[in-house]
């Protein structure tokens, strides 16, 4: 049993692996590239086999049977193409080397990530069941999509939808995460056993470290790389959402994974290839929540707008191979809302009601005073990841030329237009805005708060580059006091 | 090469307190969340409702919708009650052809069911009830 249950949980995380490596070259150092492609592939793995899932069940109906035959193909076809790829690494950028004190940090991240693992299973082991979303949302939907008969479609029924006057389940939302667990439920042949909820909480959470810590690795170095896993890691928010089971971990991994895609993209004269993996990870944040399309939706356009900053060839191919990863995911969200799913909370918004909203001034403030609150409730006083940037950013800056690069431009941009669509679907939301903040502030912040680490260590100097200064301020002040030494000797 | 770069005091200074700082919150929320699972381990009790309803589960197919009456306050207990019944659906209201009663402590189950026009149809251990709605 426990080499089926292995076999069902990691056969997604080995398919994302293949893929990832098929499409992005090894990368040096060699510990950073393989973390890339394992947390990058278990994330995407999940996704692809939750959207196998998705169609298997509505175009053929419920079938383990057709549903394996499906992953088996992809996991053959993404062997091959691994294979054939084998070959292929990326240019060895400047060697990024580091002073023998970083591994002082390695040594803090080993400490910060034991604990935080130790405490993800103390935690789903007094509470394996997670937290109100996961029972009333996500796993609920998960147990239904997992049946072998038409009843699965109960999980985007209207009856679901009015569940405890229509806040507590919603029909409406993408599938990613629920048919992921339904998937390995039906797999499993038990809708009771706790493992595939918890594994997926894992696999996102520690995912989602893996991914920042390899991406920084590659792109500016291992004191930048450790750093920003332990700031991450430091963020008691993502901590506390970790063990929950909700889809907001899942989706700022999503959001993460592409930033980290981009920037490595850009840092490589010839990897458009990879640009399908940034199309995949937009495509899945698509299909776990809704606030992931408007995120696809941004990073496409943000993509676009680097692709025409920076001038960098073939920016169609680069533009349609992103379109591409991302078409199956957006192409089934796009359709399980338009044909299957029941209305949402936003079908009774008119314009006339969002208008009359934005008029509103004590909806800003009441916002505002929200946010404030749930900004510094993701640290332990001092200890909070604004304040650890901060210091960073003083202590090390961000150089000029660096926050002037398209690719900075356009993914901040990304960011702070995400930033800014939530602050107003607060403003124009017609749930009641007390509620709404309560229940749901402090999840969203949890979406964006990886990609803001990274984005903030991407663009700082690494202590690397500041040693590199170091030099030339050395020698002026040994030239400096020769000088004077000379002047006091004339004299 | 390595050994000839020197970092100023400002990059050090910056690391560590950030690094400290970082490690430190880790570590805060450690013993925040230790205490909070020693006290509350599974708050909305999902664990104790799988086991309470799975006697009734084995006897009600999946997918089947069931009507809902409690004589305790819906709030909470409905979704954890929703969520150890599922795949089966469960209506709010005590109107489907199966009713399934959720009950604090011992009654008269067949004459609860006769006052809101049901039959008993099964009792299941902790207050579990399953009743029909006559045609």
């Amino acid at each position: 049993m426990v080499v089926a249950v292995a076999i069902v949980l990691l056969s997604p995380v080995v398919l994302g692996f293949l893929i990832v490596r098929s499409l992005s070259p090894a990368r040096h150092p060699r510990w950073a590239g393989f973390a890339l492609h394992v947390s990058l592939g278990a994330g995407l793995g999940a996704g692809i086999s939750s959207l196998v899932y998705f169609l298997v069940w509505l175009l053929i109906g419920p079938s383990n049977t057709a549903y394996v035959t499906g992953e088996l193909v992809l996991l053959t076809v993404a062997g091959v193409g691994c294979w054939m790829a084998r070959g292929r690494s990326a240019a060895k950028g400047t060697p990024a080397s580091s002073g023998s004190w970083t591994w002082l940090l390695v040594a803090a991240l080993v400490v910060a990530l034991g604990l935080s693992l130790t405490l993800f299973i103390s935690t789903v082991s007094s509470d394996p069941y997670g937290t109100w979303d996961a029972f009333t949302v996500w796993n609920l939907r998960a147990k239904i999509l997992a049946q072998h008969d038409a009843s699965w479609k109960n999980a985007f029924s209207p009856v679901l939808s009015r569940l405890a006057g229509g806040r507590a389940t919603h029909g409406d939302y993408p599938l990613l995460l629920s048919g992921y667990i339904a998937r390995c439920w039906s797999l499993l042949g038990s809708v009771d056993d706790v493992t595939p909820p918890l594994f997926a909480a894992g696999l996102f959470s520690f995912g989602t470290v893996g991914l920042i810590v390899a991406g920084l690795a590659l792109l500016r170095g291992r004191s930048a790389a450790m750093m920003g896993g332990l700031v991450l890691l430091g963020t008691s928010a993502f901590l506390f959402q970790s063990p929950w089971q909700a889809a907001d971990v899942p989706l700022g991994f999503y959001y993460l994974a592409v930033f980290v895609v981009l920037f490595l993209f850009d840092a490589e004269p010839n990897g458009h290839r990879a640009m399908v993996l940034a199309g995949l990870a937009a495509g899945c944040a698509a299909w776990t929540k809704d606030e992931g399309m408007l995120f696809a939706l941004l990073s496409t356009l943000a993509l676009a707008a680097y692709l025409y900053l920076s001038k960098r060839d073939q920016p169609v191919t680069t533009l349609a191979l992103f379109m591409a990863g991302a078409f199956p995911f957006a192409a089934a969200a796009l359709y399980f809302k338009i044909f299957l799913a029941p209305k949402g909370i936003w079908a009774p918004v008119t314009l006339s009601s969002v208008a009359h909203k934005l008029m509103e001034p004590g909806r800003y403030a009441e916002i505002v005073k929200a946010l404030w609150e749930e900004v510094l409730a993701p640290g332990a006083g001092v200890a909070h990841p604004v304040i650890c940037l901060a210091v960073l950013a003083v202590c090390l800056g961000a150089p000029r030329a660096r926050l002037r690069q398209p690719i900075v431009i356009a993914s901040a941009g990304a960011w702070l237009a995400v930033c800014l669509a939530y602050f107003f679907s607060y403003v124009v939301t017609p749930l009641d805005l007390a509620w709404h903040l309560a229940t749901s502030l402090g999840r969203l912040l949890v979406h964006l708060t990886p990609s803001g680490i990274f984005l903030a260590m991407v663009v700082f100097r690494t202590a690397e580059e500041t040693a590199v200064l170091a030099e030339p301020q050395k020698a002026a002040r040994v030239s400096r006091k020769k000088a004077r030494r000379m002047q006091s000797a004339r004299s | 090469m390595m050994e000839n770069l020197r970092y100023p005091v400002k990059t050090m200074v910056g690391l560590a307190v950030a690094a400290a700082l970082s490690l430190y919150g880790t570590l805060a929320f450690y013993e925040d969340q230790t205490v909070r699972n020693q006290n509350m381990g599974d708050p909305y009790h999902i664990g104790d409702e799988v086991q309470r309803l799975a006697p009734l589960n084995r006897e009600i197919p999946p997918g089947t919708l069931l009507g809902y009456i409690t004589d305790v306050d819906r709030g909470q207990q409905f979704m954890a009650v929703q969520y150890a019944v599922a795949p089966r659906l469960l209506v709010d209201a005590p109107l489907q052809d199966l009713v399934l009663g959720d009950f604090s402590r011992a009654l008269d189950y067949a004459e609860f069911g006769r006052q809101h026009g049901l039959t008993l149809a099964k009792e299941f251990p902790l207050g579990a009830v399953l009743f029909r709605r006559p045609h």
